[in-house]
Parts: structure tokens; sequence; C-alpha cells
């Protein structure tokens, strides 16, 4: 990174080494932190055009599964990558680390020439990590045979961080988060909270997830998949259908990407997160947590929930999920809920699990830069007791730019996480 | 606009390194804690008795209700987390025909946040949850970040802490593993334990116990420039009154486990004046306990300040993947002024 883009922070020798996590009382003001890149593979293919493209024609890239035989579950369908791509250098053995290679880098474009060094960090969330590695070494052990290189080193959860961290350089902060289901908003909050914090003054964060029949066994038993089509919010709706992918952001501390030039595609006003404190698999029905991460991002954003003009929601189309979301909702934003337009990309690529809030976020941002709402894939008739404004069949136009906008995730185990981001 | 933030008070420990001794929780169903993962078991018991610690430790008296669910968090670490109930849950995925014969409870113990989630069903706990899972430094790395919201003003109590529970195929695997550290890592067994602290605001009229006064966390491949870059951050850090000035014979530095032969031993160079204390107590020598190690150390520290055996200490962690972590815990003094 250039030396003129570190926004004046004073340098003593090593200085440059030295991140300043402080806890003794201080009055530094924070820093803002905007977006300045973003990356996605999906279903749809590799870079977030084909996905802007897909989800404002509301396609859904669900699909007869073809990774693993389904033919011992309920459910048949997911949306699978059709071309992961290949690691450069050839030695990344796990399908979701070369997903999130991808994404990562398409979020860095030309600032990967300049990115890296101790103010630069990385922060990946991820519900299964290394999974797929990990139950591959298992099948082996104790059968002898030859076993792929670093097999049981890329089986670690945080091991896409840490290639990340070496392949572009980043010497900062380097976290992996995994709050199931909503590991990529976190992954974005908590990236945004060290930039803010001046711990870094660049991070690259998202979420990644790669399919898996582990996973697709494990929400088959809990009766979670469709067995018919994937319809968020929708009064037919029976089920999720499972996805994989990578969604990245690049954060930048906002002055400092000022300075360098940078497109400036939103800010990231207000993270958090919460727990539902209620049932390790079911969410609270009244949607306590979601409630709280919601009311605590915009409280950080300082802004109240009558500026928010669109909302990405989790919507995974279970029937659960959905009614706790349209209570939740209804309790931040009251009446005005049902004039709030609010969509689920998740009839387009399935649940893509650690990716998802991170895809969402992208989604956002750029929903937020073009005034355009993708329509909620598959969405027919909306359950007539949510009385919210999903956006269903074609894009909608916005008359007015929107300001503000909120992306939620809600989880296994009672974790919901909200993010605020405000147009650029 | 400028907002005075609040030091971060310690207000109570947990340690626990018995996943059956962990069943023994009065007022807990034993049965919830035994379908529990055992990093599960053993992060909610060290949680729990960290939260009790806390409870006991409230002034008596104290006003207003015990604390808001809705800002009372938790944040954890680990380096494999629920890895004992992936292990179950794959080895079944194999040897199943149907998936009927799956087991939908053992399922939902495969995420990591599952240990959030037993201990805020338990203890009302509605506000932050994250759990952070990178490697080795997790533990300590969960420390910083749940300190983060208590000094935002997003928590006002935050279990943190970290801990590891192992299936038998992970023991397998780390003796596979162990092999890349050579031999200075001969005969170190992978050990389950888990450690948590927790972090509240400091009360300005009452600044008694130990602190979280801060740290610092960063990626740095190569072990001997990692320790440079500690030791360089401590001479910075004005955090800690004592702690630049090295004379000061009652400082600690408390060190999990650095497998790398170029880390440890610049370190301790770099350090040296301080009162060096390698392993904690709560670690038997041969225990390799990943991100577990860090939270442990912490949880010895604060007993040694509070023990009056010290005035502050640095607990460092290292994962010869690069990640390294040190927090720096203060006894308490009087408000200062920075």
């Amino acid at each position: 990174m250039p030396e003129g883009a570190r926004g004046g922070l004073p340098r003593a020798p090593f200085g440059e080494y030295l991140s300043r996590m402080d806890f003794r009382p201080r009055t530094s003001p924070s820093r803002e932190v905007a977006i300045t890149g973003l990356g996605a593979v999906t279903a749809f293919g590799l870079g977030v055009e084909c996905l802007w493209r897909a989800l404002l024609l509301g396609e859904s890239a669900l699909a007869p599964v073809t990774l693993f035989d389904p033919s011992r579950y309920q459910a048949r369908c997911a949306a699978e990558v059709p071309l992961v791509p290949p690691d450069p250098q050839g030695v990344v053995l796990e399908r979701g680390h070369r997903l999130a290679l991808a994404a990562g880098a398409e979020a860095l474009g030309p600032v990967s020439a300049t990115f890296g060094g101790p103010r630069a960090g990385v922060v990946l969330g991820t519900s299964l990590g290394g999974n797929r590695l990990w139950t591959s070494w298992l099948s082996r052990n104790g059968h002898g045979g030859e076993r792929p290189k670093d097999e049981l080193q890329q089986s670690s959860i945080s091991s896409a961080t840490r290639l990340l961290a070496l392949r572009t350089g980043a010497r900062g902060p380097a976290l992996t988060l995994s709050v199931a289901c909503a590991s990529g908003t976190a992954a974005i909050g908590v990236g945004a909270e060290l930039i803010r914090r001046g711990e870094a003054d660049q991070v690259l964060a998202g979420g990644y997830d790669a399919l898996s029949e582990f996973v697709f066994a494990g929400f088959d038993s809990l009766r979670a998949l469709s067995t018919t089509t994937v319809r968020p919010f929708d009064h037919r709706r029976d089920g999720l259908g499972l996805g994989e992918g990578a969604g990245f952001v690049l954060l930048e501390e906002l002055e400092g990407a000022r300075r360098r030039g940078g497109s400036i595609l939103a800010l990231v006003r207000g993270y958090s997160s919460a727990s539902d404190a209620h049932h390790m698999t079911r969410p609270s029905p009244v949607g306590e947590g979601l409630v709280h991460a919601l009311e605590a991002a915009l409280g950080k954003a300082g802004v109240g929930a009558d500026a928010i003009g669109f909302v990405s929601a989790h919507g995974t189309a279970t029937p659960y999920n959905d009614r706790m979301e349209a209570a939740g909702l209804r309790r931040v934003f009251g009446e005005r809920i049902a004039s709030v337009p609010t969509n689920s990309i998740k009839g387009a690529l399935g649940h893509t699990l650690g990716a998802a809030g991170a895809l969402e976020a992208v989604m956002t941002t750029l929903v937020l830069r073009h005034g355009l709402i993708p329509p909620t894939a598959n969405l027919v008739e909306i359950d007539p007791a949510f009385e919210m404004d999903v956006v269903a069949g074609s894009s909608r136009i916005l008359a007015a730019p929107l300001s503000f906008a909120a992306s939620t995730s809600s989880a296994f185990a009672g974790t919901n996480a909200a993010l605020v981001l405000e147009r650029a | 606009m400028t907002l005075p933030s609040p030091r971060i008070a310690i207000t109570g420990t947990g340690l626990a390194e018995d996943v059956e001794g962990a069943l023994d929780i009065s007022g807990i169903d034993p049965g919830r804690l035994r379908r529990m993962d055992r990093f599960g078991r053993l992060g909610f018991f060290a949680g729990s008795l960290a939260l009790r610690e806390a409870e006991a430790a409230r002034p008596a008296g104290a006003c207003g209700p015990a604390h808001d669910p809705a800002r009372s968090g938790i944040v954890f670490g680990t380096s494999f987390g629920c890895r004992d109930s992936v292990t179950d849950h794959a080895l079944l995925v194999a040897t199943t025909t149907r998936s009927d014969e799956l087991s939908p409870g053992l399922f939902a113990q495969t995420v990591h946040n599952a240990v959030n989630g037993e201990l805020a069903i338990a203890w009302g706990l509605g506000g932050v949850s994250e759990v952070v899972v990178s490697g080795r430094c997790a533990g300590l790395e969960a420390l910083l970040v749940a300190a983060t919201f208590v000094q935002d003003g997003t928590a006002d109590r935050v279990v943190a802490g970290g801990g590891e529970g192992l299936h038998e195929a992970m023991r397998q695997a780390w003796r596979e593993e162990r092999s890349r550290y050579g031999e200075a890592a001969s005969g170190i067994e992978a050990q389950e334990a888990a450690a948590a602290l927790v972090l509240s605001p400091q009360d300005p009229e009452r600044p008694s116990g130990p602190r979280l006064d801060g740290g610092t966390l960063f990626f740095e491949p190569d072990a001997g420039r990692a320790a440079e870059r500690l030791v360089a951050w401590v001479a910075e850090f004005d955090g800690c009154a004592s702690l630049p000035n090295r004379r000061e014979p009652r400082q600690l530095c408390i060190a999990s486990l650095p497998l790398e032969p170029a880390f440890g031993p610049a370190l301790e160079r770099g350090l040296s004046p301080l009162s060096w204390v390698s392993r904690p107590r709560a670690m038997a020598p041969g225990q390799e306990l990943f991100a577990a190690a860090g939270p442990v150390a912490v949880v010895e520290a604060v007993r040694r300040i509070r023990a009056g055996e010290g005035s502050a200490a640095l607990v460092v962690a290292r994962d010869p993947d690069g990640s390294t972590c040190v927090v720096v815990i203060a006894e308490s003094d009087e408000p200062r002024v920075s």
C-alpha cells in the first residue's frame, strides 16, 4: 500500500508493524470504512457481473446434484458452482478454498499490486472450513495408501485465511470466524471493526463454503431441505436448497481509499451479532436475536430503522426461518415493514452457508449503487401472514436513490448477525 | 466527537479440563450436557464457571438487574471447534445407507458456535455471539474481539475464552501433524481443555481486580520476524505502566507452547527481564492444548495477579501457520487518563 494512503498514522521505529488494540480509555474518533472491491464465485459462474445479471433476471441455479449421489436422500437439488477455478499454483486441494481464492482475487482487483504488509488484514467466515479434506483424511485413516500432500494441514478450519494471507502478503490481522450460516456477515462486520479501531487500513473480508454430502445429509436428516422448489417467503415454501460459493469485499479506511483514488462502492456503517438464546436449530419465533442484532447494528450506524430503504433478508425458505424473520423485522420496522423492499437470494443461489451473508452484502452493495433490487427467485405468492414488501417476479427500479440498507443472517445455535451499509 | 471508553475488567474466570467432570454442573440438565460435543461441553463448563464467579463477585447491594440479556454476549475461540461431532457425523454419513439412520441432533452439534448457543440458552445471553477459529491463537483473539464489543458499548458483559475437545481420530491426526515440528514436538500429546473469562466495563468507582489492557494480533509466517514484531509491540505498548519498565520484578510473561524453535527463544531473549513463566500450572509438560492454551494461560495470569504474585502479565500464543497474538493483563490501579 502506498505510504501516503495510511491516514497519517504515527510511525515510530517498528511502528509500521504495530497494531494498537488498546483497551485503555481513549478519545480518538473512529474511522469510516468503505467497500472498494467486490468478488463472487457462485453457481451462476465466476465473477460479480454474472451473479448480478442472473439475480436481476430472477434466475435460479438450483439443479440436480452431481457432486455425489443424492439418491438416498429426500432432496435431490442444490446450486453447484459449474466450474471451480483451479488454483494457479496447483497446490490447493480443498474445493472451498479454491472458491475463496478466486473470489478474493476478484475483490482485490488492481489493488492486489499494492495490498499487503502489516496494515493489511484478511478476515474470512466459513461454516465448514476444511471439512471435505478432513472427511477424506478420515476415510483413509488406518487404511494406508498414498495421501495428498498437506491434506491434513489444509483441512484446518482456518487454512483458507492462511492461504489468502500468504498469497496477498497481508501481515496484519488474519482472523477466521465460524458462526454457521452467519459467518460471512460476521467476517465483514469484524473486518470493518478492525479498520474502525485502527488495527488495519485494508481488510479482505468474505465468506465461503463448498457443497458436500456431509452437509447435505445433515440438512436432509433435519428435514430442512425442499423436495420441490426453494421459494423464500412463499406460502408454499417447504424448505431450503443448499448451494456453494464465495463472496468477498475489500474494506478500506475511507480517507485512505479516497487518497489512492479507489472506487467507493458503499460504506459499512454498523454491525452486530446476537443470540436467540432459544433453541439450537429452531429460531426464536419472535426473532429475538435478529431484533437485537439489527437494532445494535443500527445503533452503531447512528441511524434509526426509518432510514433503511432495503433489507436483504436471510430468507432460507424454511417455514420456521421465514416466519421468524417476518416477526423480527416487524418488531424493528413496525408497520413500515409492509413498504420496505426486501428480498432473499436463496431461491437463486441456494443456501451457501458461510458464503451467504457475504454474497448478500455484495448484492446489497450493488443495490445501493445501482438503485435496482433483484427479485426473490421462485417467489410466486407471498405468505399472507407476513405483510411484507418482498420483491418478486422482476427487478424493481427504485424511484429515488437509497441511502441505507440492511443485510441480515440467522444461523444454527441461534446466532444472528446484521450489517448496515450506506450508499457512497 | 470524542467518547471516553471504559477499561475492561475481568470479573470471572473458569477452567475446565475434564470433559466427564463437566457433567456435574448443578442446575444444568446432565442429559443436555451429555448431548453436547466435547468442545461444547468443556466450553460450556468453563463459561458457566466464569459466569458464576462473576455473579458471586457482584458487589453486595448493587442496584438494578444483574444483567441485560441483550447486552450479554459470548465470544469463543478454538482451533478445531466441534470437529468431534463433525467426525462422528462424517463417519455416520459414510457408513449408513438411509438418511433416516443419521442423527439430526448430532448434526446440530457440528456447528462451531454450538457452545455459544448452549451458553446463551442456559444463561439467557442474548447479546453478541462470535466464534474465532484461527488456529492456536483463536482463544486469545477471542478475548480481544470480546473486549472490542465491551469497549464500543455493544455489550456490558461478555463471556470469552477458548477450548478444544478431541475425538480419537483428532489425536491420531495430531501425531501425524507433529512430525512437521521435528524432535521438539516428539512425545507432545494433544490435550482437551477450555478456559473462559467474563469481561465487563470497569466500574470507575471500584477499580479493583485484573484488567485486560490490550493486545495485538498479526499474521507473520516467519517465526523469527514474528518474535521481533511482538517484542517491538511490547516496547511500544504503554497500556500497562509497568510493562515497558522491565526492571519491575513482578511482571509475568506467560507463553503458550510455541512449537517453532525460532520463536520461543527469540521472544525470551527480547523479553528476558520479565519474570518468565513458559507454561501455566494448568498445562502439564508434553501437552498441546491448541487454542485453549492462550485462555488457560490468561486464567493462570489473572489468578497469579489476584494472589499477589505479579502485577501484570503478557500472554503469548503463536501458531506455526503464522498467526501470532499477545494480550496484556494488568493489576488495577487508580484510574489514569491517557
